[in-house]
């Protein structure tokens, strides 16, 4: 199978990657308060006109906050954003904009970008989110959004579901290969288009990080089939998962 | 003083002490039991005058070949017992280490020290397997109390106590728990006590002021003239060290530490409320995680305030629990809001308990919760009076908030600690002494046990996050090292990995639409190529193609050429043939490589998401 995929940007507007900007959040204290953001903005490289405004919109379902962060030729992000407006309980994303003055229009914009809890410092990138979500009947599904890339999704009506596929090694051994195998087969097609967020090159670099070849050139099914086993079958034996579960005790058989 | 042994060859039953290995298991070690056991039991005997109780642990020597001799000596009054069990006895030149516990702010082991009787003097000394308890206070000494001599290579322990009630005497005497044993014929009982000589009552204490001071200050107990028992255990085990003991009291008594109702030394190190961080600091890392030590101190400072909901006293009637329709949807509501907002949910739960003499007690338990952070796993911590009981605790946890079950009003915790095993770590409805002192006592246990269950399941409903660093461990790459000043990728492919693979086709943008065309190193393909394409308006989040709609627009009614009609899509075919299969989906049959199908008139104000799959 070949697939390629493209934008038709009619609008003109122009894709900034996450990359541009760093957001920290600190979860609202127990008394009556809300979450805090703090974030970098970096516009090294884009080529947008100086004088537009810098926006950053923080969103969660309806609710919504913007914060004016400056020109584009100096960015000026608030030291301390108190996301008062915002929908307390949910997974707070955020968008930065590009907006022309005179006539409000949208040059650039960068979304779905997710705050790392503050203090949290990492020098990986996370590939796979975990969304906490009401799913119905559905334990749990492999969600791919074609921009912004694969989040594994667990219904929030089990408590303690998604502690257990955080920590428990028999979950992650049951879930996370056939999620694996999903992304693979649903990868976005090396873009062609510049401006898009190409979450399928992040995952081809993690392929090459674990020792398995990103897609073969023949397109046959059955090759594709092959590749997407082999690379299951390497992170499977990777990570281990089979002596992991046998070191803990699964729960029923004490 | 002596040691007596009770002759039991008359005694036609065989009876055996065996459950010394209780307190050195899989699931609590000899330091923890013994930690667990000693502190339990002296804030359980806190007096009424004192608001706190301060435990002393000591790893030491004699000060003096003299003072080291009262303990030899001593010991060496058992030495036929312990060779007629196979126990080895000590060398003279073995290392010789005393521990020494002592509580303070207790009322020491009161009671009649000649008759048995219900009192604390008697639990300790002299009942084995049941527990003297009788009321909130006092120490409920069963038969956890043979950790102490377990904790020696000699099995043996020796007490001092003063009471409460007659604070100018000291009564000293000690006790051996070995092995059924024979010696010259005759059968001897497992249990010894070092005791008064003479008279014609065996096992009582001395209250000999000279032997006591002597004792004292052999073993360097820092009591004075207040209540309380000190206990000296000779030949200590080497696996009891200081830090051992440290880590337990940390691990099981954070609680009432950072509650300050419990002070605790080991050596020359305190623990207190003030101290603890620094002391907790010094252990391998995991001894109690820090967002559990946050939510005790959270605990402690909600406490004195009302709670944020009683639960009606109807939930703890049969098939009833709590439940959103017993309390009501406004506060079931209000609950849930305070959790998704990560306040500490602070709830009381009534419960009416009753004696085995039909006494009936209105008690309560206290229960907490508080949403997890991202990343953070819960942890849930239940107590009973001032000590963790750690296998309930475990049956309870859930792994997206932080839950407390505080069982600490007296009748509760009386009827609890009915229900304990001798190792304090976990409940047994079938427990013998809830049997015998309780009307139901199963039914409120169970109660008991259910209710941080139920009230999880009415507040944590529906919360929605997102946890980007959830899986980090399995899916994650180098995050890109961009260095000071170097420009910001803007976007594209990487540069580090292999070429793209080579495509039969390629999109091209126009205005208001786009095209299809062969791409340019078509060397290899074949004609004629079919192939799919799917459109649709781009959106702000979710995938464009399940958010289609088609009255966005229909590829069925699409005009064929150029020039369309107002308002619909127009297709333009070259070299090749194409039709809707969907609304927004064309199968297309390219005849050679110069073919081109272009879809135009699409609103230009919106960006268009295309996808072509052969």
């Amino acid at each position: 199978m070949v697939s390629v995929q493209s934008r038709v940007n009619s609008t003109e507007r122009k894709r900034i990657t996450r990359d541009h900007v760093t957001i920290a959040l600190d979860p609202p204290a127990d008394t009556n308060s809300f979450s805090y953001a703090y974030a970098t903005v970096v516009l090294n490289g884009l080529d947008f006109p100086r004088q537009s405004d810098v926006v950053l919109e923080a969103y969660y379902r309806t609710s919504s906050m913007r914060f004016a962060c400056g020109k584009v030729e100096m960015p000026e992000v608030p030291s301390r954003m108190e996301l008062s407006d915002i929908d307390v309980g949910g997974a707070i994303q955020f968008r930065l904009l590009i907006i022309e003055p005179e006539s409000g229009r949208i040059l650039g914009s960068a979304e779905g970008l997710r705050a790392a809890k503050r203090g949290e410092s990492t020098d990986r990138q996370p590939l796979l989110p975990l969304r906490e979500t009401n799913l119905g009947y559905e334990l749990w599904r492999l969600d791919v959004d074609p921009r912004i890339g694969p989040v594994l999704c667990v219904n929030n009506a089990v408590p303690g579901l998604a502690g257990q596929i955080r920590n428990g090694p028999l979950l992650q051994g049951l879930i996370l290969p056939h999620a694996f195998r999903m992304i693979l087969q649903e990868m976005s097609a090396a873009g062609e288009d510049e401006g898009d967020d190409l979450w399928g090159d992040d995952w081809r670099k993690f392929l090459k990080e674990i020792g398995v070849q990103v897609e073969p050139d023949n397109h046959d099914p059955d090759t594709i089939d092959d590749w997407v086993q082999a690379a299951v079958t390497t992170f499977c034996e990777l990570k281990d998962f089979i002596s992991r579960v046998r070191l803990e005790p699964l729960s029923g058989e004490q | 003083m002596r040691w007596y042994f009770r002759d039991i060859s008359d005694d036609p039953s065989e009876k055996e002490l065996t459950q010394l290995d209780q307190f050195n298991n899989d699931e609590v070690g000899l330091a923890e039991a013994l930690v667990r056991e000693t502190i339990q039991n002296s804030t359980d005997a806190r007096a009424d005058t004192s608001p706190a109780v301060y435990v002393r642990f000591s790893i030491t020597q004699p000060k003096s070949e003299r003072h080291k001799r009262i303990f030899l000596d001593i010991v060496a009054g058992l030495s036929l017992h312990l060779k007629a069990c196979e126990f080895p006895s000590p060398a003279p030149n073995d290392p010789f280490q005393l521990l020494v516990i002592e509580d303070f702010g207790t009322a020491g082991l009161i009671g009649s020290v000649e008759e048995k009787d219900d009192k604390q003097f008697s639990g300790f000394w002299r009942r084995f397997g049941r527990s003297n308890k009788k009321g909130g206070k006092g120490g409920r000494w069963g038969l956890g109390k043979l950790v102490f001599p377990s904790a020696s290579a000699v099995r043996t322990v020796i007490g001092l106590t003063r009471r409460i009630d007659d604070v100018e005497r000291q009564w000293t005497m000690g006790q051996s728990v070995l092995r059924n044993h024979s010696i010259n014929g005759s059968e001897i009982d497992s249990v010894g006590f070092w005791c008064r000589s003479g008279g014609s009552k065996k096992g009582l204490p001395s209250d000999d002021r000279e032997l006591c001071n002597e004792l004292r200050e052999a073993a360097q107990l820092v009591r004075g003239k207040q209540p309380g028992l000190s206990l000296v255990i000779p030949f200590v085990l080497q696996e009891l060290t200081r830090e051992a003991i440290l880590d337990a009291a940390i691990r099981n008594y954070y609680f009432p530490i950072l509650t300050e109702r419990l002070t605790v030394s080991v050596d020359d190190t305190e623990i207190n409320s003030q101290t603890f961080d620094r002391v907790a600091s010094l252990l391998p890392k995991g001894a109690v995680s820090r967002s559990t030590l946050d939510f005790v101190r959270h605990i402690q400072n909600c406490r004195s305030m009302e709670p944020l909901l009683v639960i009606p006293q109807g939930w703890q009637e049969i098939d009833k629990g709590i439940t959103g329709d017993l309390i009501g949807a406004e506060a079931a509501t209000g609950l849930r809001d305070a959790f998704l907002a990560g306040r500490l949910i602070f709830i009381r739960a009534p419960l009416l308990v009753q004696d085995k003499d039909g006494r009936q007690y209105g008690t309560s338990i206290d229960l907490f919760f508080k949403r997890t952070q991202t990343g953070e796993r819960g942890q849930t911590l239940v107590v009973r009076g001032a000590i963790t009981v750690p296998t309930e605790g475990k049956r309870s946890t859930f792994l997206d908030c932080n839950a407390a079950l505080i069982a600490d009003d007296e009748f509760i915790s009386r009827l609890l600690g009915d229900a304990e095993n001798p190792a304090h770590t976990q409940w047994n409805e079938r427990a013998e002494k809830l049997r015998a002192g309780w009307q139901n006592g199963w039914r409120a246990l169970r109660k008991v046990r259910s209710a941080l269950q139920q009230l999880h399941e009415l507040v944590t409903v529906r919360i929605e996050r997102d946890d980007p660093f959830a899986l980090l461990d399995f899916f994650s790459i180098p995050k890109a090292d961009r260095g000071a000043g170097a420009p910001h990728p803007t976007g594209g492919r990487p540069a580090n990995l292999p070429p793209a693979r080579q495509k039969p086709f390629r999109i091209e943008r126009r205005k208001g639409g786009f095209v299809i065309l062969p791409a340019q190193l078509t060397e290899g393909a074949e004609f004629p190529l079919s192939f799919r394409i799917r459109c649709a308006y781009d959106v702000l989040s979710g995938n464009p193609f399940k958010r289609f709609n088609q009255l966005d627009f229909d590829l069925f009614k699409a005009h064929r050429g150029t020039n369309p009609p107002k308002g619909l899509l127009s297709i333009i075919e070259v070299n090749a043939g194409c039709w809707a299969t969907e609304p927004n989906q064309l199968d297309v049959r390219a005849y050679s490589a110069e073919f081109s199908v272009a879809v135009m008139g699409f609103d230009k104000n919106r960006d268009v998401v295309v996808e072509a799959q052969s």
